[in-house]
């Protein structure tokens, strides 16, 4: 009598166990939905008038929704603000995220804390801009070779091989800077190297870049072509040639698509701007955290596209999407 | 199976079935549910997409009207038609004076709306004219060029909708808009003077779109006829060939849904067209969401089973538990009756049959021994009544008066009756010696009453005479010892000798009726009516116990007519002790003419030939 009962009570556990055993996923699933990642983006501005990176949040939730993730996005109020960058890396390393997403605004001032948070194991990958460490996992950012060479052959096929041209860049020693260069002066490798009349510096400044080009004009009379390789040093540029009326003798092709570029190039002042693709940045950069999280191999960079436009070309399906991707709220 | 299985408890029968049939009817309405459940959550999702499909597309459909509407109320303004469609070169009055005009009717009809963002028409004859005088057209644009011309011209007199694009055609603004344009022709003619353009503010539809989720991953794109995007949510990847849409089955297929199975999983796309611009609203449900839905409630199923089964199992124990208990008490209870204790009541006040069974247990244990001990009552009275019988076989009285006729007898040199009487005394005496069984062979029963009559009639001498017929299948029968002589001593006592001729005492045994009977028939005095009706009222009065334990009765014994009365008595009672009610002593009697006592008996055989054939 004593046996059977026991048997039945045994039974009566091992269904209670597997019931346990088996239900205990479906109760924490029904309680809290599948282990997300714990992501944090941590950009070089959140700031809502920074239209570039305003893009780069939406394809980074684009990825997030694909990919399942609710990825936490802060950074400092102020593109150039490093400090503030830092004490906010700081805190995200304090939730001990299992992946970072870095937009570093300081090629070394961010790497101690970049290091830090690997060796805590926290995945890292940079941003748009790179980092001087090996420690990020990855790092995912426009080809700013390849953006150089689309600039300097736009340039080369504008200007006659006998007049000789300029590049105005933004600051010595930037990467962006470096490798936008690298690209215009390889594409006009076949030029006579005296006459591509060397790289200026405009600081980020467009009343700088507004002076070189017109000392530039002055200097060199018959100078055929300008290349400037960010948005202030084209926006400089444009409003220098616009000012002297050069616009049809001396061609201008730049980088970025802030409204004022884009209404130089549908006036003709800028013959062409390469323009970078944010969106695509920001989602190629959740995508290749989550897949270093989730176990699948990346390359150590990633590059993403950039495309040349010209006026022509503006408002094609593809092209008008980018060079304005915002769209407005309605009138008030 | 040889093996002897242990047998099975109510219990754990109970608690298996309960939770056989609970897991069982759990499994069932689970399945059911689940079943019904699943394919309703599917088709709802289908529903819900197809509705919100439809709701984006009717607003959608709901602007274009509006836009259309405004284009209808501008052809027909005459301001408007004299203006595009004159060809007279205007004064500059004239001009300003139409302008102000038509600008302030297209302004009216801009505000009737704030998603209108442009109201503006372009003659042929190269007047153009906006809503809002203060807009500047950007000098960069060549409105013959422009898509939207192109198009109305394309097909005079009916809309063209554009897909969303920029609109740069005012200066210093590149807003995202979607632009409806159509000729406007002359009434009469039809001749086309001109094109008319109104943008609505894409944010509308941004807005509009943005609010539908389709669950986590799912989203709703639109394509215009010619397979551009008018809203995607991830139309950068998708121009930068990131991502690929399905716009080729979209645009081929009838609306309606199919299902894509590529490296991002299942999707369902749901598509409704709208037939006034022809875009196809395209919603996206990833099957894994749905799946997520439904894995959600297969767990919520099998749960709930599990827990009604759990549920099933300790009830079913509770229950057939406290049904059990008081049987499993009732049986240990009834195996102490087994062990012959009797002296135990069961405990068990509960209300329904258990509780009945109970108090009916108690009520029979209480009967079995109320007949145990009567019963040994009974044998006690047996004994009791058996010893009465055999003192009163040979009394002193008798054993003197024999004696006595025994010496009368020598005395008068009757030697052969001193031998007789002597024999018959002697023998008499041993049979009464003889203990043994209670029954003994009606042979025997004879034989000593013959021995008594023998003796008696030597007493009695003429006076007495006796004959004994008994049939010889009566003979080897079974009677209870010494039952006859109080009968035939009553007979001489009461019949013979009151009698003054000489009596007969008649003994016979035969089977009547499946029964034995013994008659004793004496000649005397008889009863009177009343008398034998006494007697009989005296048989039937069931008081063995007054003429056993009664001490005046025992004491009067010594007396000889009392002794003799309580003798008939004591057979009567003996007999129906041995063998019940319906046996005893039957007594007839008529006065004068003599008594009749039957014997009743039932046929008893000795215990060697119970089983031969009589």
């Amino acid at each position: 009598m004593h046996r059977r009962n026991g048997i039945i009570l045994v039974t009566f556990a091992v269904i209670l166990l597997v019931a346990g055993v088996f239900g205990w996923p479906f109760i924490h699933e029904i309680v809290q939905p599948s282990g997300d990642e714990l992501i944090y983006v941590v950009l070089k501005t959140t700031g809502p008038h920074m239209e570039f990176w305003q893009i780069v949040r939406a394809g980074i939730q684009a990825a997030a929704t694909e990919y399942d993730v609710s990825p936490t996005i802060v950074g400092p109020l102020w593109e150039k603000d490093v400090d503030e960058q830092i004490q906010i890396l700081e805190e995200v390393i304090e939730n001990r995220p299992d992946g970072i997403l870095l937009a570093a605004s300081d090629f070394n001032r961010l790497v101690p804390l970049a290091d830090k948070a690997a060796a805590l194991g926290i995945t890292v990958v940079t941003l748009d801009s790179a980092l001087n460490s090996d420690t990020p996992a990855s790092f995912v950012a426009t080809d700013n070779v390849a953006a150089g060479i689309k600039a300097g052959e736009e340039i080369g096929s504008l200007v006659p091989g006998n007049r000789p041209i300029a590049i105005v860049s933004h600051i010595q020693g930037v990467a962006t800077a470096i490798d936008r260069e690298t690209g215009v002066r390889s594409a006009l490798s076949p030029r006579n190297p005296a006459l591509i009349l060397g790289t200026f510096y405009s600081l980020n400044d467009t009343e700088r870049a507004y002076a070189i080009v017109s000392r530039l004009v002055e200097q060199y009379p018959d100078l055929g072509g300008i290349v400037a390789l960010n948005e202030n040093s084209t926006v400089g540029a444009g409003r220098a040639l616009q000012d002297m009326g050069l616009q049809d003798r001396i061609h201008l092709v730049g980088f970025d698509n802030s409204r004022e570029e884009i209404d130089f190039l549908e006036k003709g002042v800028v013959k062409a701007l390469v323009v970078q693709k944010p969106f695509n940045m920001g989602y190629v950069g959740i995508r290749t955290l989550l897949e270093i999280l989730r176990g699948r191999p990346v390359e150590p960079i990633i590059y993403t596209d950039s495309v040349l436009v010209r006026q022509e070309n503006m408002f094609t399906e593809e092209n008008q999407k980018l060079l304005f991707p915002i769209v407005q709220d309605r009138n008030p | 199976m040889k093996r002897q299985r242990k047998p099975r408890r109510i219990q754990t029968t109970i608690a298996l079935a309960f939770t056989a049939v609970v897991f069982g009817t759990a499994l069932v309405i689970a399945l059911f549910s689940y079943t019904f459940t699943q394919d309703a959550v599917q088709e709802t999702s289908q529903d819900y997409t197809g509705q919100l499909i439809s709701q984006v597309q009717t607003s959608i459909d709901s602007y274009i009207t509006h836009m259309e509407n405004i284009t209808e109320v501008v052809q027909l303004n005459e301001q408007v038609q004299n203006y595009i469609g004159g060809t007279r070169t205007l004064s500059p009055a004239e001009e300003a004076n139409y302008r102000a005009r038509i600008t302030s009717f297209l302004n009216a009809i801009s505000r009737t709306r704030n998603d209108i963002s442009l109201i503006l028409i372009a003659g042929t004859n190269g007047r153009v004219i906006i809503h809002d005088a203060e807009i500047v057209l950007n000098p960069a644009v060549v409105i013959p060029d422009q898509n939207w011309y192109t198009a109305a011209l394309a097909n005079p007199g009916s809309a063209a909708v554009s897909s969303s694009h920029v609109q740069n055609i005012v200066e210093g603004e590149y807003r995202w808009v979607i632009t409806l344009s159509r000729t406007i022709d002359d009434p009469v003619t039809g001749e086309t003077y001109g094109v008319m353009l109104v943008d609505l503010n894409f944010s509308v539809i941004n807005t509009l779109v943005n609010r539908i989720s389709l669950g986590k991953k799912g989203y709703l794109f639109i394509v215009d006829e010619e397979g551009r995007l008018v809203y995607h949510p991830r139309q950068e990847l998708i121009y930068s060939n990131l991502e690929t849409e399905h716009i080729d089955r979209v645009l081929t297929g009838s609306p309606g849904s199919f299902i894509v199975t590529d490296e991002k999983g299942e999707r369902l796309y749901t598509i409704r067209a709208s037939r006034r611009t022809g875009w196809r609203t395209v919603g996206v449900n990833y099957a894994a969401e749905m799946v997520r839905n439904r894995v959600t409630i297969q767990r919520y199923y099998v749960f709930g089973t599990l827990i009604a089964v759990v549920v099933a199992i300790v009830v079913s124990f509770l229950i057939s538990h406290r049904i059990s208990r008081p049987i499993l008490r009732l049986r240990t209870s009834m195996q102490a009756v087994e062990q012959g204790n009797f002296d135990i009541s069961v405990d068990i006040t509960s209300d329904n049959e258990i509780g009945a069974l109970a108090k009916d247990f108690n009520i029979m244990i209480a009967q079995i021994r109320e007949l145990v001990r009567r019963n040994a009552q009974e044998q006690e009275l047996k004994r009791k009544s058996e010893l009465m019988a055999l003192q009163n076989q040979i009394t002193p009285h008798f054993l003197y008066n024999t004696l006595d006729s025994i010496i009368w007898m020598a005395e008068g040199k009757q030697y052969s009756n001193v031998v007789t009487t002597v024999s018959a005394l002697a023998k008499l005496l041993r049979l009464s010696i003889s203990r043994g069984d209670e029954l003994i062979a009606i042979r025997d029963e004879i034989e000593h009453i013959r021995n008594y009559l023998t003796i008696q009639k030597l007493r009695y001498q003429d006076k007495l005479d006796f004959s004994i017929t008994v049939d010889d299948s009566v003979l080897s029968l079974q009677t209870p010892k010494v039952i006859l002589q109080p009968l035939v001593e009553n007979a001489i006592y009461h019949g013979i000798k009151n009698k003054d001729a000489a009596g007969h005492v008649t003994i016979s045994g035969t089977i009547e009726d499946h029964r034995v009977v013994v008659s004793i028939v004496d000649d005397g005095a008889g009863m009177s009516p009343e008398r034998l009706e006494q007697v009989r009222e005296e048989l039937a009065g069931n008081n063995l116990r007054s003429t056993v334990d009664n001490p005046a009765v025992s004491q009067g014994l010594h007396h000889p007519h009392r002794r003799i009365r309580v003798g008939v008595r004591n057979v009567h009672d003996r007999i129906q002790l041995y063998f019940g009610k319906e046996y005893g002593l039957v007594f007839q009697s008529t006065p004068t003419s003599g008594t009749v006592v039957e014997v009743h008996l039932p046929i008893v055989h000795s215990p060697g030939e119970e089983n031969a054939p009589s």
